[in-house]
């Protein structure tokens, strides 16, 4: 692979919370049926300033744009009909916490910005983002990271076709993390995109469901440049983007060297291969949709007359592309990277002011990090697989409240072997419980289906199994059943095997430790 | 650090530890406003700064719309006289300066091939809670002086949204003659978002100024929350109902005087005037009566002293049109000032006639029932009447209809 630079923009959301702007709940209504259906025209606009940005509105909306929504989970402010609340402190917080555990400086007096969104997806044609901080840092074995900025953001609609959006994810907060274009491969960008994840993994309200992370990317590679790519939802799919976009920059040098352009004209110099003609038929597709790219002969000397797809082709080298990535890695093209953001201050809101105060309590309420709690699971003797298991099926809170009265094997054992394993939350009584009673996972699991809401009912069917008469009857059944087994030929294990089960039908609590001694000694 | 406004400063700062490059916005507080390569505006503690370094200093550019224009769309045939009084429709931040300035319209409207627009801009130019009868006046006078000097088609009059209705009803009345429609309109939403319902209430105030078959004053706002439905209301029928939505100007016991669906005018009433070459004709309005909102109360000191400084006096009573015992008491006394009783309620009559009460005060010779006007309307036709009328004549003049200012035709009865 040639070499590229590359620059990651994070999109996390929130949970558990309100929108951003207003009081309606943070949540996609996917299951439900949308009953409100709003038709809006946008129009020419590029905010305060009174330039134009031409290549901005290359794609600009022309025709309505419907929204949909559910009338009752929505307000009058996604709607763009009222002005918006005062921000959501607890999102507000929390992207502050997140700027502090990424090192950056905060910004002390922060401006709530309006960036003008051409394609419809928001119906007010704006977007509310504010840029809380920058020159953070990701600090990784041999290498850091530049995290150069950090917004909190108002979420778009969800595109439902190519004229309609969905309203529940208008105004959803959204935190986007930025990083400096210092990543040179493509593992090396998963690598960072899941550091990122790992760091705030245990961020309160850091949405972890499907759909919660987005990522975009700018890539450039040395002869071409920075394009964007967009919409990019799992690590899978940033592998495979890279990789096509890559292959896709390079097919466009190769073909940009075998064609002549006259005005309108382009003439091929040579046959195309088969990738360069998809790659043809493609741009036809994309920029002068009007023409039938079949209707071409692609053979050496044939010529294409499309004044839409020689402009695009006279910028490609000076100008990158928007590009929206599909499942398969492939992109299609959205429009021209815009060279200057059309942004202008929302003034519906005031300025919000950090101060020191602030900063000091989010600090000192900073979770730990992903790698941070994995470590403090290891330095107790436990193995980094068996931690960073523990970590990721969301069991280290309750791993260190356990840990503190019971060793971290037995512990790691229950967590994994029981908790996880059967897919079960115990309360931390009952946990607790299960572990001071040194049962077996398999008892576990009866206890927790016959009295798993009732810690009280366990310890008394247990004492009454693990008590000193219980005792008493299992060694005279032991003794009964080897004298019965001796007339007959025996496998010592089996015949264990056989014994053990036998008296755990008989007493299902029993001490397994204790009694699998007591067999030892007779056996 | 006094920066020369005519140049762009642009500094690297360095905070704890961090650069961060912008260019320089203002001073304010111990707060220096950056902008940076983004366009985010971003303001550090001066205390903060641990470097300061000036990387670039150039004049400010000469920023021009040309592309950035309001284009009206190709099927209008006509000419319309544009009147910018100010408001939300108006109003923009300039991207140079972070003050909201005013009169980025004056580039926007071009003529087009079948459309020749004519726009005129009041100075200063006012949110609408700040006009005044003064004011309203001028933009009377101002309106007749261009009509015959342009003779337009139609006229459309840009306004604040929070007293356009005032507005409309004093011009139609102020307006004895017209020769085509003055249409007033505004924006809810403003006009610096792509979103703004500015343009399609410009657009169909503009077809119906051109189209419509009456002349006379009226309202173009958005029907509902979508943009394909423009409401021409009747000035004098008119209200915002709703603080900040698109579909807030809503007609009050009438429907619409017409539709424009999809950019399309659809007549659905019919008016007093129809079009013509007459010369327009207007008078002003002076404020000579006052309006008063009703409430239980037992101080008549409110009522005194309107009393005492207007020539009449508007009453938005509650319900059918009441008011508390102690008003009534007090209304009861000899009256040399006309008074005029609405309801406060938008919708319905107000009827002097259903309670005991209420028939006791009708029979004071200078109360009347306003019927089912708005209270604003009321007041203002009570102004209007002051100005021409003398005062035992005002009353009689009330009861009749002038600018089709009520629902209803049969007054007696009320």
């Amino acid at each position: 692979m040639s070499k590229m630079k590359i620059g990651l923009e994070i999109h996390q959301q929130l949970e558990h919370t309100t929108k951003l702007f207003c009081l309606c709940a943070a949540r996609l209504h996917s299951e439900d049926t949308p009953d409100l259906l709003i038709r809006r025209r946008f129009n020419l606009i590029s905010g305060a300033y009174d330039q134009v940005d031409q290549t901005l509105f290359s794609q600009v909306v022309e025709r309505p744009i419907e929204y949909r929504a559910v009338e009752q989970k929505i307000c009058l402010i996604e709607r763009d009909e009222q002005p918006p609340l005062r921000i959501n402190p607890d999102a507000w917080r929390t992207a502050l916490m997140i700027g502090m555990m990424f090192d950056c400086a905060i910004v002390r007096s922060q401006r709530i910005m309006r960036k003008i969104i051409v394609d419809g997806s928001l119906p007010s044609g704006f977007q509310r983002t504010i840029l809380l901080g920058f020159g953070g840092t990701l600090k990784r074995a041999g290498k850091d990271y530049q995290i150069e900025r950090i917004f909190l953001e108002e979420d778009s609609g969800r595109r439902l076709n190519e004229q309609s959006y969905a309203l529940d994810r208008v105004g959803i907060p959204l935190l986007e993390i930025v990083t400096a274009p210092t990543i040179r491969s493509p593992e090396e960008a998963i690598e960072v995109a899941q550091a990122i994840t790992e760091t705030i993994f245990f961020v309160p309200g850091v949405a972890r469901h499907l759909g919660a992370v987005r990522q975009d990317l700018n890539l450039s590679t040395d002869q071409f440049p920075r394009c964007e790519l967009k919409g990019i939802g799992s690590l899978t799919v940033l592998r495979k983007a890279i990789e096509r976009e890559v292959e896709r920059q390079h097919q466009m040098i190769s073909l940009l060297e075998q064609i002549e352009i006259r005005g309108d004209q382009i003439r091929l110099l040579r046959s195309p291969d088969p990738a360069e003609k998809r790659l043809l038929h493609q741009l036809l597709l994309e920029h002068d949709p009007e023409q039938d790219p079949f209707l071409f002969e692609l053979v050496e000397g044939a010529e294409l007359s499309s004044s839409k797809l020689v402009a695009y082709l006279e910028t490609v080298r000076t100008q990158g592309d928007t590009r929206q990535v599909q499942a398969d890695g492939s992109s299609v093209y959205l429009r021209k990277i815009s060279s200057r953001t059309r942004m202008y201050p929302e003034t519906d809101l005031t300025v919000l002011d950090v101060s020191e105060p602030l900063l000091d309590q989010i600090r000192s309420s900073c979770p730990l990090t992903f790698e941070q709690a994995i470590r403090s699971i290891t330095d107790q003797g436990v193995g980094t697989e068996t931690a960073r298991s523990i970590v990721i099926h969301g069991l280290f809170e309750l791993y260190e409240r356990l840990v503190a009265s019971h060793s971290p094997l037995r512990v790691t054992n229950f967590l994994l072997n029981f908790v996880q394993q059967q897919r079960v939350r115990p309360s931390i009584e009952t946990s607790e419980l299960f572990l001071t009673l040194r049962l077996s996972v398999r008892q576990m699991q009866q206890a927790y289906d016959r009295f798993g809401s009732n810690p009280m009912k366990i310890i008394e069917i247990v004492e009454m199994d693990q008590s000193n008469e219980r005792w008493v009857e299992i060694e005279q059944l032991l003794d009964l059943m080897l004298r019965a087994s001796t007339k007959a030929p025996h496998n010592p294990t089996v015949q264990k095997g056989q014994l053990l089960r036998l008296v755990i039908e008989r007493v299902p609590f029993v001490d397994i430790e204790r009694l699998v001694e007591a067999l030892d000694r007779r056996l | 650090m006094n920066p020369d406004p005519q140049i762009t400063f642009t500094v690297e700062i360095q905070i704890e530890g961090k650069r961060l490059r912008g260019t320089v916005r203002s001073i304010e507080d111990k707060t220096l406003w950056l902008v940076d390569s983004s366009g985010y505006e971003v303001g550090i503690n001066l205390d903060q700064i641990e470097a300061l370094n000036q990387i670039d200093a150039r004049p400010i550019e000469d920023h021009t719309i040309e592309q950035e224009r309001f284009i009206f769309p190709p099927n209008i045939h006509g000419t319309v006289l544009i009147i910018n009084t100010g408001g939300t429709i108006s109003s923009r931040i300039s991207g140079t300066s972070g003050v909201s300035s005013q009169s980025f319209l004056a580039r926007m409207f071009q003529s087009t091939e079948t459309l020749q627009v004519r726009y005129h801009e009041c100075d200063p130019l006012k949110f609408s809670e700040d006009l005044t009868f003064a004011d309203w006046n001028a933009l009377g006078n101002l309106i007749r002086d261009l009509i015959r000097a342009y003779q337009p088609d139609g006229v459309v009059i840009l306004h604040g949204t929070d007293t356009l209705a005032i507005g409309a009803t004093f011009l139609s009345f102020g307006f004895e003659q017209l020769p085509c429609p003055v249409v007033l309109t505004g924006a809810q939403r403003s006009s610096d978002r792509p979103s703004s319902d500015t343009f399609e209430n410009l657009v169909g105030a503009t077809i119906f100024a051109i189209e419509s078959r009456y002349a006379g004053v009226f309202v173009a706002m958005h029907l509902n929350d979508m943009d394909d439905t423009i409401a021409i209301h009747h000035a004098c029928r008119v209200l915002k109902t709703h603080a900040s939505r698109r579909s807030t100007f809503r007609s009050i016991g009438i429907e619409p005087f017409a539709l424009i669906r999809e950019r399309s005018l659809e007549p659905q009433g019919t008016g007093i005037l129809l079009r013509s070459e007459i010369d327009p004709s207007f008078a002003p309005i002076e404020e000579r009566a006052g309006l008063l909102l009703a409430r239980p109360t037992n101080s008549t000191a409110e009522l005194e002293l309107l009393l005492n400084i207007y020539q009449g006096l508007v009453i938005a009573g509650t319900g059918f049109g009441h008011v508390s015992a102690a008003y009534r008491n007090y209304l009861q006394q000899n009256l040399t000032v006309p008074i005029v009783l609405c309801s406060q309620c938008p919708e319905g009559f107000a009827n002097l006639q259903v309670y005991q009460s209420g028939r006791e005060l009708l029979r004071q010779p200078m109360i009347c029932s306003g019927t089912d006007l708005l209270p604003h309307v009321a007041w203002i036709k009570l102004c209007y009447l002051l100005t021409r009328f003398r005062v035992e004549e005002v009353l009689t003049q009330f009861h009749l209809p002038l600018r089709q200012e009520t629902a209803h035709t049969r007054w007696s009865d009320l």
